[in-house]
């Protein structure tokens, strides 16, 4: 991870990570809690949550439009919220949609709590600066395409981490290894255009996730296109 | 002060629960599941201590852990107010009795070592 100086946003400085960082930061702080499944199989990212950040996931009116947020102070993650119009609702989608928004806010936990490490020292919101713990929110419109920069590189990377949580890259690959063809003369893997609808579907009853999650995870691993120029 | 007593003193329902629940390794939706009719957010809400669960829910809550409602009821530290009321109301030297204990400044220990040493009401 690298660091930049920042005057744009709410932090004084901007962590960089690579895709590969933050699966590793993922995939080992899944593996410290005991939560690294041998198989592919759903993640327990509710469990994660308690178990990493010590903390039981909050149900509260956020608002329209607001999915969860995670709170920080001084000592990192103080609380994970979810928006209890999710809750109330008891469905498949929005079961899953919950479990996307707590990896969301773990992927925050993970990637970003040492911004407030100093948080009494720094005008983090400018003015706006909350006297309490201070948080960062998932909204709807963040949700649907994780790949979208929108200038809030916070939440970009902890939308990768959604994928990295709920479906680490290793178990994926498990999963979907027959939807994969050697392609070139480097026998990379690659997927082809028509299996891809298949494997969204299977990766997403395996890991419990909504078919657009499975289907941006698919997307960031075997990037639609590129599968044309791997044959050299 | 006993130790057990410090601890069922500074330990709230909703912490015990998730004590046990965590000794289990449930985690809150996996428990509000297993319990049924009931949500995560209403199970989240006992955990902090927002609110506390009716009775028919504790015996789930109790039977799912594995520990007695008795054990659970230790924890619950609300002070049975309509009962206060009551006693009060159909006998004025409760009253006397409870503005006694507040002048006098009589701490909560004194006050449940004299509960222990009497049988409880109701079996005399």
């Amino acid at each position: 991870m690298r660091s930049y100086r920042s005057n744009a946003g709410p932090f004084n400085e901007r962590p960089y990570y690579t895709a590969d960082e933050i699966e590793r930061i993922c995939v080992d702080s899944l593996r410290v809690v005991g939560l690294y499944p041998d198989s592919p199989e759903s993640i327990r990212i509710d469990r994660f949550i308690e178990k990493r950040f010590k903390v039981v996931p909050e149900y509260e009116d956020l608002g329209p439009g607001v999915l969860g947020m995670a709170k920080f102070g001084n000592n990192g993650v103080q609380g994970i919220v979810v928006a209890k119009s999710l809750d109330d609702e008891n469905s498949k989608t929005n079961e899953r949609r919950i479990r996307s928004t707590l990896a969301h806010e773990g992927g925050h936990g993970l990637l970003h709590a040492h911004l407030f490490a100093f948080a009494a020292d720094r005008l983090l919101f400018g003015e706006n600066t909350p006297s309490g713990p201070v948080v960062l929110c998932r909204d709807i419109s963040g949700s649907a395409k994780s790949s979208k920069y929108s200038g809030q590189w916070w939440e970009l990377q902890a939308n990768m981490a959604i994928g990295s949580l709920l479906m680490p890259r290793a178990l994926v690959l498990k999963a979907i290894s027959k939807y994969l063809v050697p392609s070139g003369q480097l026998g990379l893997n690659v997927m082809s255009q028509e299996k891809r609808g298949d494997a969204v579907n299977e990766l997403a009853d395996l890991f419990d996730v909504n078919p657009i999650v499975a289907s941006i995870r698919i997307g960031e691993m075997f990037p639609e296109n590129r599968s044309g120029q791997m044959s050299l | 002060m006993s130790a057990l007593y410090a601890y069922t003193m500074n330990t709230t329902l909703g912490e015990k629960i998730r004590e046990l629940r965590d000794k289990k390794d449930m985690s809150l939706r996996d428990f509000a599941k297993k319990l049924g009719d009931v949500s995560a957010a209403h199970i989240s809400d006992i955990e902090l201590g927002r609110r506390y669960p009716s009775d028919s829910l504790l015996v789930k809550i109790a039977s799912l852990l594995d520990v007695s409602v008795e054990e659970l009821k230790k924890f619950d530290c609300r002070a049975p107010v309509d009962e206060i009321k009551r006693l009060v109301q159909s006998d004025p030297a409760f009253g006397f009795a409870f503005r006694t204990l507040v002048d006098k400044k009589i701490t909560p220990e004194d006050i449940i070592k004299l509960g222990e040493n009497k049988p409880d009401r109701g079996k005399r």
